[in-house]
């Protein structure tokens, strides 16, 4: 205000100020009170606007707070719920178990982290694979079920293991097991954890292995086996030594290595009589009926008799027959009778 | 050329454990071979006349059972187990034991009884089925089995 070149402005507001009846500044006066008026209307419509911005302000308040306090009971049921449900505890919990696994891992296992890497992704991978993310999905469905399951007796049980899926996710289980128990021993007998890495990540190849090295040991084992077979193969088949079988054919009539008529359809009774002689059996009447029984039987249906077959087909004892062919009476009867050989047990 | 001749011991009364021996005792006979059975221990049911037709299966501990050995072990199951097993040799027209031993007593093949068994299980000769040639002991076993081939079944 002591500035010189604002003195005119100040003496005037002076004089309007000092004096308020002046001649000279009459018009002058007039013209500013009519500023000032103008600009009390301004300040006054701009105090009212404040004003009713003041006044929608406190009204906002007014009913926002209602509103806001609402929401703050609100959200502070949903913490209290939420924490009810335990999910504070469990992020406390949380929390704890990432202190215990950083505190737990030293720069070295991170290290170690780094190189297994891959190791891990790959189980990752083998883990996420289709079929294995089926398999889980379906052992999941049925863990969810399991409530509904009745319980099994022993019996369920031991009938259930009779069921072919049972007994394939059993092989599946004991594989696993077994591939576990490789890799855990070959941990065990490992000395040091670098050492560990190599080994768990060979466990997957190691089936490969195996079936490679049981393939190339098979051939071996095979002949060591087939070996001391070798010497025994070559002997000649062994049959009763009969003249009947020296001769191979009598009066000329061929026979088989056995000694048996090779065409059942050359037989005479002059074969028979002769095979007879040969074979040490005199031929008598029951002998007779007991050969051409068993030739008639061989000639309907196909096949030689066995001894049983006559006894019961004839409905004589077991010892008639033996009486009348004492030696292999079944081998005997089917020789003399020019049929084959009799196979079967009794 | 020697006869030949086998001596079959049977120590057990199964039904699956006695037809082995009589077959082979049979067959020996067929093939014009010497044979005589030793009945001894559980065997010997095979010859008595009282157990001679009910003679029972047991699938308890047995591999080959096509049921496992915990329902093989429950009441009943041997004589279920038996009656299968003579169905089937039914339909396959092989001979029952006692026919067995019949047919055996007529194809000249002998049949002992063990005479310290006998004395255990309190057996005497008339409780025997009649095909039994004779009581003998061991030692006269080992006598008779000279320049035989022995098969412990």
């Amino acid at each position: 205000m002591n500035n010189p070149t604002t003195t005119p402005r100040s003496s005037t507001v002076n004089g309007v100020s000092d004096s308020s009846v002046s001649d000279s500044s009459a018009p002058q006066l007039a013209e500013q009170l009519a500023r000032m008026e103008s600009k009390l209307d301004r300040m006054m419509s701009e105090l009212d606007y404040l004003s009713a911005r003041q006044r929608r302000m406190e009204e906002l308040v007014d009913e926002g707070m209602p509103i806001a306090r609402e929401a703050m009971r609100v959200a502070g049921i949903h913490l209290d719920a939420i924490e009810a449900k335990g999910y504070v505890s469990l992020v406390k919990a949380m929390k704890q178990a990432m202190d215990n696994v950083v505190g737990s891992y030293q720069p070295d296992d991170f290290q170690d982290l780094a190189d297994n890497m891959v190791g891990i992704l790959e189980v990752v991978r083998g883990m996420t694979q289709p079929q294995a993310l089926a398999i889980a999905d379906q052992a999941a469905d049925v863990l969810n079920t399991a409530n509904e399951i009745a319980p099994v007796s022993v019996f369920k049980a031991i009938s259930a293991s009779r069921e072919e899926e049972v007994q394939r996710g059993m092989a599946v289980g004991l594989q696993l097991l077994r591939q576990i128990g490789r890799v855990t021993s070959g941990q065990a007998s490992s000395t040091g954890r670098t050492r560990d890495r190599p080994r768990t990540r060979r466990a997957g190849v190691s089936t490969g292995l195996d079936a490679r090295l049981a393939s190339r040991l098979a051939p071996s084992r095979r002949a060591v086996r087939t070996a001391p077979a070798e010497p025994t193969a070559p002997q000649p088949a062994a049959a009763s030594p009969t003249v009947a079988q020296a001769a191979k054919t009598i009066n000329g009539v061929a026979l088989d290595a056995q000694g048996f008529l090779a065409d059942p359809s050359q037989w005479t009774r002059e074969f028979a009589e002769l095979v007879a002689a040969a074979e040490g059996v005199e031929l008598t009447q029951d002998a007779w009926a007991m050969v051409s029984f068993a030739r008639d039987s061989f000639l309907s249906s196909g096949a030689a008799p066995n001894i049983r077959k006559i006894t019961k087909g004839m409905g004589i004892e077991t010892r008639a027959i033996y009486t009348a062919f004492p030696k292999a009476p079944g081998k005997t009867i089917a020789r003399i009778a020019g049929i084959p050989k009799p196979v079967g047990c009794i | 050329m020697d006869q030949r001749k086998v001596a079959i011991i049977c120590s057990k009364g199964g039904l699956d454990e006695v037809y082995p021996a009589l077959i082979l005792a049979n067959g020996a006979r067929m093939s014009g071979i010497d044979a005589f059975v030793f009945f001894t221990f559980y065997g010997l049911d095979a010859i008595t006349e009282s157990k001679v037709d009910h003679l029972h299966v047991n699938m308890a501990g047995n591999p080959s059972s096509p049921v496992p050995t915990v329902l093989s072990g429950l009441p009943g199951f041997e004589s279920i187990a038996a009656s299968m097993m003579k169905k089937k040799m039914e339909e396959l027209d092989l001979p029952d034991v006692r026919e067995m031993l019949d047919i055996l007593d007529g194809a000249g093949a002998k049949l002992y009884a063990c005479q310290l068994a006998m004395e255990m299980f309190g057996r005497e000769e008339k409780d025997l089925v009649k095909q039994v040639t004779a009581v003998i002991t061991v030692g006269d076993f080992y006598d008779m089995a000279d320049g035989a081939q022995v098969i412990f079944t």
